[in-house]
Formats: C-alpha cells, sequence, structure tokens
C-alpha cells in the first residue's frame, strides 16, 4: 500500500515537473499561437561569438533589424506575423551565408540555425491553424527588413544579421 | 646589385619616415564597456608607451542609424581611463558603440572602438534595500531607483523581464548563510531565531540570459527576545474566551435537546387515546350510532367477525380482505387500539372485542360533530355496514357534510397509517362519491391531518394528509367505509355494497400505504378491473402478485365495479392508485370506515 502510494507520488510529481517548462524554455505568446523556446541556449550560443561576428560587419550606419522602421514600434497583433516571417528569413536567407573560416564560429552558428529550425517550424503550424494573423502594417515592417538586407551584398548583409540576432531576442521578450 | 640597393634604401626611407611621422601615439587598448545597471562605464587602457600628457577622447554612436560619432563633453581631453557614458546610452532597444583615441599635444592616436552595446548587457544590480523587523519576520522591501545626472532610472526600465531575486541570509554569530529565491520586491523572510542578529543582501538575477549580477550591500538586523509575558496573557485570554464560547454552545445544545416540544404520538396511539375518548363517549352516550366517536381502529380484527355477521355478503368479502388487506406488519394487537370501549352495539366495527381501533358502522355514523375528538369517525352510519364499506350505502347522511369535502381530500390523505381513518363521515354522504380510497370518517373529529393542500378538512378520513397520491387515496378507501371499521373507510361509491368492510389492518400501522392500500384494493380490483377491461389494467398488472392474495369474491365486486368504475376514472390522484381503491370501496361498501 505505502508503496503504491510512493510510486503514484513520484509519478504524479515527474508528470508534473515534465509540464513545466524546462529552465530557460520559455513559453511565448503570440496571440492564440504559443511557442516554447529555449531562449537561454540561443542566447549562451551567440554570446560566445558576438564579438567575432559584430568585429566582421564594419558599416553601422545600417542596421537591418532595428532602427529606424522595423522592430520598433510592432504592434502587438502584429508580433506574430514578423515573427514568423523573420524565422523563415533567418533559417533562409542567414545562416547559410554565414561561413567563416573559425571552425568554433560555425559550430555555434550550427545550433543556433537548428533551434531557429525548430522554432520555424512550430510558427508554421500557428500560421496554418489560422492563428498567426498577418495584417498590412506588418508586411510592411517585413518589407522594410528585406529591403534593408538587399542593400547590401550577400554576405555582409548575412553576417550584419547574424549580429543583430540579441537584437531580435530583447524584441521577442520584451513583451512575450 | 643597383636593384637591391636601391630597394634598401627604399626600405630605410620608408622606415625613416615611419618613423619620423612622429610618435605614432599607441592608442588606447581593451576598450570596453564595463556596466552596470544605470552605470555604464567605457573603460581602456593607455596604449604602448604613452606620453606623459597623453589625453583621451570618447565618442560614440547609435548603431544602425545615420548618425555620426558625437563626442562626450564630459569626457573632452581626460587622463584617466574611464568614462561614464550612462546619459548618453539610456534607451534599451537601441544598440550603441563607443570609440578613444589618445590625444597628445598636436598629435592623437587612431580611435579605438566599443563592440556594440546594449544597456541590456549591463550587469545587474540593485541600489539597496530596506529592512523592518516584527517579531521574528524581517520584511525586505528592494530599490530600484537610480539616480543618473537629473534623470531617475528605474530598473525595470531596463530589465523587464523574468526578474529573480537571490536573498542571502546570514546568521551574525556563526557565518551560517542561507538563500531564498524570491520574485517579488517585497517579501517576507520569516521563521527566524529570536535573540539572535542576521544580515541581508539580495542580488537579482534574469532567468533567460546568463549576466552577471552584483549583491547588494549587507544589511544587519537584530530579532529581540520573544515578549512572552504579553504573548501568555493574550493567549490564555484568547482560550478562555473559546472555551467559554464552546461551552455555551453544548448549553445551548443541550438545552434544545432535552427540552423538547411535545411530540405528537403517532397515529395508532391517537387512534388509543382517540378511541379512549370514544369509548368513554360511547359509553356514555350509551352506544348510540350518533357518537359514532373515533372508529375503531381497523385493528379489531374481531370486527370482521362481526361484520361479517352484520353483513353477511360484506363479511365474506371482507374476510378475505382482511386477509389480503391486512397488513401484514400489523398484528393484531395493535389494531385494537380503540379499546374497549370502540364496540359498539350496532356496529361491528368497534366491538368491544376489538382489540382498539374498530370503525364503528353505520350506526356510530352520526357523524356527529360532537364527536370530533374522537380520532375519526366512522361514518358509515348503517350499522350492517361491516366497516369497511364503501360509502355508498350508507345512511346516515350526518357526515355528509364532512364527508363531502373529505371525500377527495381523504382519497388524498391518509397514507401511511394515520391516515388510514378517513372520516367515515365524508365517506358516508359521498357515496356517490367516488370512491377515492379510504375516506376518514370521522367528520369532526377527523384529526387534523387534513392535508392541508387539499384545503379541505377532512373530517373523515382527513388522517394524514400526507402522502397524496396513492396513498390518500387507499386510504380514502378506507375511510369510506371500512365497515369492518378498521381504521380506513373505503369510499366506494354506494352501490357497492361495502359489506366487506375490509379489515384492513390497522391502519395506524405505518406501513406502507400505498403497498398495503394496492395490495388490498388490487386485490380487489383485479379481478374487477380485468373484468371491466377498465384502464385498471395496469393496475391488473400491478396487481398481479397482490392480487392474488386474498382471494376475493367476484361475485360481490361485481355490483360494486360497476359501481365503481366511474370512481375509477374520477379518481385523479394515483390513477391506479384509485382505481384500486376503487374495488376496495367496493369492498367496504358500506361497511364503516375504518376510523381511528
Amino acid at each position: 500500500m505505502k508503496g503504491s502510494h510512493l510510486l503514484l507520488y513520484l509519478f504524479s510529481m515527474s508528470c508534473w515537473l515534465n509540464l513545466m517548462p524546462t529552465a530557460g524554455n520559455k513559453i511565448f505568446h503570440f496571440g492564440p499561437c504559443r511557442i516554447s523556446m529555449s531562449v537561454t541556449e540561443i542566447r549562451s550560443g551567440f554570446t560566445a561569438i558576438k564579438a567575432n561576428i559584430q568585429a566582421r560587419d564594419p558599416i553601422r550606419t545600417l542596421s537591418i533589424l532595428s532602427y529606424p522602421h522595423s522592430l520598433h514600434r510592432v504592434k502587438s497583433s502584429d508580433r506574430c506575423c514578423i515573427t514568423h516571417h523573420l524565422f523563415n528569413f533567418y533559417v533562409d536567407k542567414v545562416f547559410k551565408h554565414c561561413k567563416t573560416e573559425d571552425s568554433y564560429v560555425n559550430r555555434k552558428i550550427s545550433s543556433i540555425a537548428n533551434s531557429f529550425l525548430s522554432v520555424k517550424r512550430k510558427l508554421g503550424q500557428c500560421h496554418e491553424q489560422n492563428k498567426c494573423m498577418c495584417g498590412q502594417e506588418s508586411a510592411k515592417k517585413f518589407k522594410q527588413i528585406l529591403v534593408n538586407y538587399e542593400g547590401l551584398n550577400v554576405t555582409s548583409a548575412a553576417i550584419k544579421s547574424l549580429g543583430e540576432l540579441d537584437i531580435l531576442l530583447d524584441w521577442m521578450e520584451k513583451s512575450h | 646589385m643597383a636593384p637591391s640597393s636601391t630597394a634598401l634604401a627604399l626600405c630605410v626611407a620608408l622606415l625613416l619616415a615611419w618613423k619620423t611621422d612622429g610618435e605614432e601615439l599607441a592608442s588606447p587598448t581593451r576598450v570596453r564597456f564595463a556596466a552596470e545597471i544605470a552605470h555604464h562605464l567605457l573603460r581602456w587602457e593607455p596604449g604602448r608607451n604613452p606620453p606623459s600628457d597623453v589625453r583621451y577622447e570618447v565618442e560614440h554612436r547609435v548603431y544602425g542609424t545615420n548618425s555620426s560619432w558625437t563626442a562626450i563633453p564630459n569626457c573632452s581631453k581626460i587622463s584617466g581611463h574611464s568614462c561614464d557614458l550612462t546619459y548618453y546610452t539610456l534607451d534599451p532597444a537601441l544598440r550603441y558603440y563607443a570609440r578613444v583615441r589618445a590625444v597628445s599635444g598636436n598629435h592623437t592616436s587612431p580611435w579605438q572602438r566599443t563592440n556594440s552595446f546594449s544597456p541590456q548587457e549591463a550587469s545587474l544590480r540593485l541600489s539597496g534595500q530596506t529592512l523592518s523587523v516584527t517579531g521574528n519576520t524581517v520584511h525586505v522591501q528592494l530599490q530600484l531607483l537610480f539616480r543618473v545626472g537629473n534623470l531617475t532610472v528605474k530598473y525595470n526600465d531596463i530589465q523587464k523581464n523574468s526578474m529573480q531575486y537571490l536573498v542571502y541570509v546570514r546568521r551574525a554569530q556563526d557565518n551560517q548563510t542561507y538563500e531564498v529565491v524570491e520574485n517579488a520586491l517585497e517579501f517576507n523572510i520569516s521563521n527566524l531565531f529570536w535573540d539572535m542578529e542576521y544580515c541581508i543582501s539580495v542580488k537579482p538575477d534574469v532567468a533567460s540570459r546568463h549576466i552577471h549580477a552584483t549583491r547588494t550591500n549587507e544589511q544587519c538586523v537584530t530579532i529581540v527576545k520573544r515578549d512572552r509575558s504579553a504573548k501568555l496573557v493574550l493567549t490564555v485570554v484568547s482560550s478562555s474566551f473559546i472555551i467559554l464560547l464552546l461551552l455555551g454552545l453544548l448549553g445551548a445544545l443541550l438545552v434544545c435537546t432535552y427540552i423538547k416540544k411535545p411530540v405528537r404520538p403517532p397515529s395508532v396511539l391517537t387512534f388509543i387515546k382517540q378511541s379512549s375518548l370514544w369509548v368513554e363517549q360511547e359509553s356514555s352516550s350509551s352506544g348510540s350510532p350518533d357518537t359514532d366517536p373515533v372508529q375503531q381502529l381497523f385493528l379489531c380484527q374481531k370486527e370482521p367477525r362481526q361484520h361479517s355477521g352484520s353483513d353477511g355478503s360484506t363479511g365474506t368479502a371482507q374476510l378475505p380482505l382482511e386477509k389480503g388487506w391486512r397488513l401484514p406488519a400489523w398484528p393484531e394487537e395493535r389494531v385494537c387500539l380503540l379499546g374497549p370501549g370502540a364496540t359498539r352495539s350496532g356496529d361491528s366495527s368497534c366491538t368491544s372485542t376489538d382489540s382498539g381501533i374498530c370503525l364503528h358502522t353505520s350506526s356510530e355514523l352520526s357523524c356527529s360533530p360532537g364527536h370530533e375528538p374522537q380520532g375519526y369517525k366512522r361514518q358509515l352510519p348503517i350499522g350492517d355496514d361491516s366497516g369497511v364499506g364503501l360509502g355508498s350505502t350508507r345512511p346516515h347522511p350526518t357526515c355528509s357534510s364532512g364527508s363531502g369535502n373529505a371525500s377527495p381530500a381523504e382519497a388524498r390523505q391518509p397514507r401511511g397509517g394515520e391516515l388510514s381513518l378517513s372520516p367515515a363521515t365524508s365517506q358516508d354522504s359521498q357515496q356517490d362519491v367516488e370512491f377515492r380510497g379510504y375516506l376518514q370518517q370521522s367528520k369532526g373529529t377527523v384529526e387534523p391531518r387534513q392535508d392541508p393542500a387539499k384545503g379541505v378538512p377532512f373530517s373523515g378520513c382527513a388522517g394524514s394528509p400526507q402522502g397524496p397520491g396513492s396513498t390518500d387515496i387507499a386510504l380514502d378507501v378506507e375511510c369510506s367505509e371500512l365497515a369492518v371499521a378498521k381504521g380506513y373507510l373505503k369510499q366506494s361509491s354506494p352501490e357497492h355494497p361495502r359489506s366487506h368492510a375490509q379489515d384492513f389492518a390497522p391502519w395506524g400501522v405505518p406501513r406502507e400505504p400505498t403497498a398495503w392500500d394496492f395490495s388490498s384494493q388490487v386485490e380487489l380490483q383485479a379481478p374487477t378491473l380485468l373484468s371491466y377491461g377498465a384502464p385498471g389494467a395496469p393496475l391488473a398488472s400491478k396487481a398481479g402478485p397482490e392480487l392474488l392474495k386474498a382471494p376475493f369474491d367476484l361475485s360481490i365486486f361485481n355490483t360494486d365495479l360497476l359501481g365503481t368504475l366511474p370512481l375509477i376514472s374520477s379518481l385523479s390522484t394515483n390513477e391506479w392508485l384509485t382505481l384500486q381503491i376503487n374495488p376496495l370501496s367496493l369492498l367496504n361498501g358500506d361497511s364503516k370506515d375504518s376510523r381511528l
């Protein structure tokens, strides 16, 4: 009797613990769309290579993600759509062009790319379930991001986008 | 040779030129941001071989904008190796760059740029905490405000998400420290030891990123010795108060329990009571039918005998009825609650032999209101009615008035044992009234059991108003005419030969009236119903098992049935019950109502 009680207790505790988000795993709410993302993992990977990557980007007058138009002043209803587009953008256009000569850096970039891939998939599911509606405003903002990107040559733009990953993460965390 | 010499010369020249280019001032090294929350410090190291009069200049810019480098006024030509850029780098959404160069005389070093800097990278710190002690609990309040120039910066402006605070509590005397994790800005640390000094410091943390944090300065508080006396007094007072309250409650409870309201005696006993009264009356009134006081409870088995004798046919009918009717629960003895007085001269019902509740037959049905006090009066005025007679033949009309009303009511009421006494009075008059089951006879006496719902004061089978429905019906029936005066007299249409006043088992017995009724009725009815193909069919089915209990003399019913049929239909309450009743009433015929 006691043994079964103990077993039941342990089982329920383990279930409960499994349901709790693991350390660093945050649940992001984009309206009805809920994504679980391991922000800490991405951040730690990025912090390790941040100085290196940002040093490779000489252009300071232009930013792809941030000021003046893009991620600032985004309405909460548009957040899901823009996030979805951005993750698609990063996976399709940024990571594959960020090959450096440093293998350590390359490894870190690969791990970041993998995390982005899983989040991109989840966001795609939300989009298919119509939980991620795109409005006109969000389309306009993403267009601006693309314009910024295409203003540079591919490699520079890719490196610069990678260097701005912390801007993206900060923006996502800001009001999730 | 010439080319080599030329190259050499060129090299030397270049070298010299290089050298003469001046002591190229070495730019500062290790230019970086060493930032805390609201204190963004730019730090650097001097370059190689700095001249003695080297000065530094700082500029900054915002990443992503078209703006150019902006000089920092406070850090122009400074000799130190750090510069506070907080004021210029406060926006947490933007990214900043800063650069430094060394200046000495006319020479300047190249700019050395930092990496990008975001205020959110700044290491965490709190401005302080406020402690207040209550008992052995320390209330901690965290301070988040920073002063930057003439600006006030709040910690929350910079770090907004998933903030946690690690609280370090150290015991002064042995340096034992334990940590507590809090999420709010104000919290309590409780269960500390008395008469001890504690030092508390707090370190903030952000869950989503690995970022450096600084602990606040330690602040020490002392927890004084517990004031026992006051607490003791308080404890004593409160506990005594509680005890008094409980005692008071207990006392009230006891009072309520032991001082009871007078309980109404069960119907059976009332029968007895009434019967005794009745008996007295009877005796006083010389057993005139007028008296017909309390019907003798049907308990008196002897009655059927008497009835049978009197009613002949009814008796026979009754007898089987009795058997069938009699509730198994009813011990015979019980029935005769009425006591000796019940005997009635003319009526079989409450003959003295009856043990108790005997219904007086018709003769007694005088239904004189005067007899009210006696339980149920038997309505059957007709002496020859055995008792459980359907009210039909009762000649005596007296109770009619009451009965009239009562009958419908009666039908309803009596359920359970008490009801059974349907006022005979009503029944009698009712003869035309449909058989409502047992009619409580006593018109006057009827207990107050009138069914309030009915609104009709049934004198007769007022009996128990409870149980509208089947039981009532049954009761009514009984009331009608239990010739045998066993409690309820079945009310049957007048034509029914109430001869057989079934000896309903003493109604007083609280048995399931429905069952009982059914059984009795069913039995009665079954044959009738079946024969008539009346709606009693369902009844028949029900009755099935019970029907067989008492072999009825169908013949007896025949006539009654005719009469009952209309009754049946008229009975509204429980169809089948009523139906059942009908036959009963038939049986009762003029039997005396069971009167209690």
